[in-house]
């Protein structure tokens, strides 16, 4: 008997823009060999391989843990077994904005800590800016290194009910999830080795070298071998698994921040055969827990002293610090008037209309239209801070009101945003969840993007919510080479 | 532990007579429990296997995995995943079907674990300290099993049996029968797993590999504290007197070596694991890399 049938005409899109099927099994140009094999192989194979994912998942230790689980719990990072599919025309696209996008960013955070051009000029409002609480006046005048002080950035990327491409955030602080597109490919090629048969899918292995030669070239200059390390908050933070399989993959060490100490301008890193100066650290720990002396004094995670080190440039920390106030969502907002401003271009990717609750005429709109728009906190991040609308109840719509009204810098609106759905295979059937993707910018002498990226999906029924802290899962997401005769996403 | 009771499961039935009554809280002694009123096969099986209140297979793997993971930026990524897969293996269970099965599979596991730290890992002071862990904690087994036994058992006709299963235990039953044409009994099985440097589970051959770790670690020119009390613990266990001695004088020795170990650890714990008292001014060794854990 042959395997059941996947994708029947039982799966319905619910009016949303599906990546994989422009209507009822017709696949889009760039997944029709996907969907033959699928088909193929029919759901009893398919949750076979799920299993063995997985189980390859759990036992290679790939797992994260959410913080309000007291337990501590580990989990998995749900998975599904069906990638995306980015045609190569597509990404051709999304990989030039990308880089005008961040390129342009450092140009303004380097302006913004330096001469304040933009501001003066009165191209964006500098009582934006300057109260960012993610601007931090302790480096303001202090030169980076090479001009850069975002070197590696998590770009949020949705698609609409057009299949438009838009920026939906910025995380230029300590982007995670890298990762997981790399886990995700490793366990994929294992377990469904026959899916990537006639699909010049772009490895994304280059990741790790790519960004272990940008950190090592912003060693100072009279530094032959460099030693670099990452600064994780430990095993207790979500993120542990990707600290240290990055560390892993570059074999630099990956250090806490007892492991630290400064001596006068300098950081030195302590090992058993007494100290070794450090030169260069891919810091995972928010600026306000890299040093109780500069930020939280309850910070058991920083290094007390690594600020004035940093500031006397003793040592290179990458992500610079103060890199959040280019990821201000109310910055956000400013995003295209900053391409424009500095590269003289429109910007590739547009943004999501943003209403900045600071402006009073667009707080007016927002508070008029609560029902309908996502309300985000400026600074907050992993879907935590945020009301959606439609979906909110009217207790927690007034309480967002009133945190509007008491501090309207604090939050901006957007309206809801049809996020595509793509098939997720799910107890032996499919159904549409909807995704977004954080490709990953790395600067270094130039702006490179790994192709592809983390693309994260909601797996709970209906919602819009990818982030993994919030029951989100992810999918490998395969970026084509060249011209292909399937190269196109669109119908 | 899971080999321990593999062979004790065996050695129960291999006895012509029922074991008795204390027969498995003699087991449960030797497995580290120390208080336990229990006596029968199913208990005992049911503690060692998943038991929470003391040692126990699924617990002592439970550890071995917190520690790997505690260390596991100096983990070989497959050493790394493959205790962590034994951990969840042994904590999916399925001992109820397949006792023998089950245990065996921890056994080759644990093997497993020796071989990509032999195959995989740099020779650095991660693989010594490892390496430190492993010798010290089956010395600690052998003498335990063996100073336990000789405490307990008689010298009768199932004597002989018993100290096959002591054997057997340190995976030293065939190279044992391959050596002495003795019988086995009490004094020579005692004086082989105790003293003799060529068998790679004596005590004697595991302090040595220990305090070569150990010397490995510190360089050349360090005599650190660790160092000078397993320089002693080799010596006592290197002895020619104390291995003519006999069982007589095993009561004695065990004291003298608790009393060595309880230093060591001591030592150890001072020596290593106190990162803090690292001086500012120590020239830093442009050889070494390794980040204290």
């Amino acid at each position: 008997m042959p395997p059941a049938k996947l994708l029947g005409a039982q799966y319905q899109s619910n009016g949303f823009y599906d990546e994989m099927l422009a209507a009822p099994a017709q696949p889009r140009p760039a997944y029709r060999r996907l969907y033959d094999r699928l088909n193929e192989l029919g759901t009893d194979e398919l949750a076979h391989r799920h299993d063995l994912a997985m189980r390859m998942f759990r036992n290679h230790g790939i797992t994260f843990a959410v913080y309000p689980d007291e337990q501590g719990i580990e989990k998995v990072f749900p998975f599904d077994l069906i990638p995306r599919v980015i045609a190569a025309r597509t990404w051709k696209r999304l990989e030039a904005g990308l880089k005008q996008r961040v390129h342009a960013l450092n140009l303004f955070l380097e302006d913004v800590y330096g001469p304040k051009r933009i501001l003066r000029q009165g191209v964006v409002p500098a009582e934006i800016v300057l109260s960012s609480s993610l601007y931090l006046r302790e480096v303001d005048g202090l030169p980076a290194p090479h001009g850069v002080r975002c070197h590696i950035a998590g770009i949020d990327l949705v698609r609409d009910h057009k299949g438009e491409f838009l920026v939906l955030e910025d995380n230029l602080r300590t982007p995670s999830g890298v990762s997981y597109v790399l886990a995700n490919r490793e366990v994929m090629k294992r377990v469904l080795p026959s899916l990537f048969g006639g699909y010049p899918v772009r490895p994304v292995e280059g990741y790790c070298h790519q960004l272990l030669d940008n950190l090592r070239w912003l060693a100072p200059k009279d530094v032959d071998d460099p030693t670099v390390v990452l600064l994780t908050p430990g095993i207790n933070n979500s993120a542990y698994f990707e600290h240290l399989f990055l560390a892993k993959q570059m074999g630099i060490e990956l250090v806490e921040g007892t492991d630290l100490l400064v001596d006068g301008d300098r950081v030195f890193m302590r090992t058993t055969k007494g100290l070794r100066r450090v030169h260069v650290i891919y810091r995972r720990v928010d600026d306000e827990w890299v040093d109780p002396v500069f930020g939280r004094p309850d910070s058991l995670v920083g290094v007390p002293g690594l600020v004035h080190a940093y500031v006397a440039g003793g040592v290179t920390i990458a992500n610079g610090l103060g890199t959040g106030v280019a990821d201000d969502k109310a910055v956000y907002a400013l995003i295209p008037k900053i391409i424009r401003y500095y590269l003289d271009e429109e910007p590739i990717l547009p943004n999501v209309p943003t209403y900045l609750c600071s402006l009073e005429a667009d707080r007016k709109y927002v508070l008029e239209h609560l029902e309908r728009l996502v309300v985000k906190a400026v600074a907050g991040s992993g879907g935590y801070g945020m009301m959606i609308g439609p979906e909110a109840s009217a207790a927690e719509r007034e309480r967002f009101r009133k945190r509007i009204e008491a501090e309207p810098r604090a939050f901006i609106a957007q309206p809801v945003v049809a996020l595509s759905v793509q098939p997720v295979f799910d107890d032996g059937r499919l159904r549409p969840c909807h995704q977004d993707l954080r490709p990953f910018v790395l600067t270094g002498k130039e702006v490179s993007v790994t192709p592809g990226g983390l693309t994260r999906v909601a797996l709970k029924s209906g919602s819009l919510i990818v982030n993994s802290s919030q029951g989100g899962g992810s999918r490998d997401t395969w970026v084509l080479a060249g011209s292909h005769d399937e190269d196109s996403d669109t119908a | 532990m899971a080999r321990l009771l593999d062979v004790h499961l065996d050695l129960a039935l291999d006895r012509s007579d029922d074991p008795g009554t204390g027969f498995w809280t003699e087991v449960m002694l030797l497995a580290g429990w120390t208080a336990t009123d229990v006596d029968r096969r199913e208990q005992a099986i049911e503690l060692l296997v998943g038991g929470a209140a003391g040692p126990s297979v699924q617990r002592a793997v439970g550890a071995a995995r917190t520690a790997a993971q505690a260390v596991r930026p100096s983990l070989p990524s497959e050493l790394y995943e493959h205790v962590n897969a034994l951990h969840w293996r042994v904590q999916e269970g399925g001992w109820e079907r397949d006792l023998h099965g089950y245990l065996m599979g921890i056994e080759m596991g644990v093997h497993l674990v020796d071989g990509l730290v032999e195959d995989t890992m740099l020779r650095d002071e991660a693989r010594e300290f490892i390496r430190l862990g492993k010798f010290l904690e089956r010395m600690d087994n052998v003498v335990t099993l063996v100073a336990g036994k000789a405490a307990t058992l008689k010298d009768d006709l199932e004597a002989a049996l018993e100290w096959t299963a002591v054997l057997k235990c340190a995976f030293a039953f065939e190279t044992y029968r391959a050596r002495f044409s003795t019988p086995v009994a009490a004094e020579p099985v005692t004086r082989y797993l105790l003293f003799d440097p060529a068998l790679p589970r004596s005590a004697a051959f595991c302090a040595d590999l220990a305090l070569l770790s150990v010397r490995r670690i510190d360089g050349e020119r360090v005599r650190s504290r660790p160092g000078r009390v397993l320089t002693r613990l080799s010596g006592l266990l290197r002895d020619p007197a104390a291995a003519a001695a006999g069982l007589g004088a095993l009561e004695a020795l065990a004291a003298e070596y608790r009393e060595l170990v309880a230093q060591l650890a001591a030592a150890l714990r001072s020596s290593y694991f106190q990162p803090g008292k690292v001086a500012a001014t120590v020239p830093g060794d442009p050889t070494s890399r390794a980040p204290q854990q």
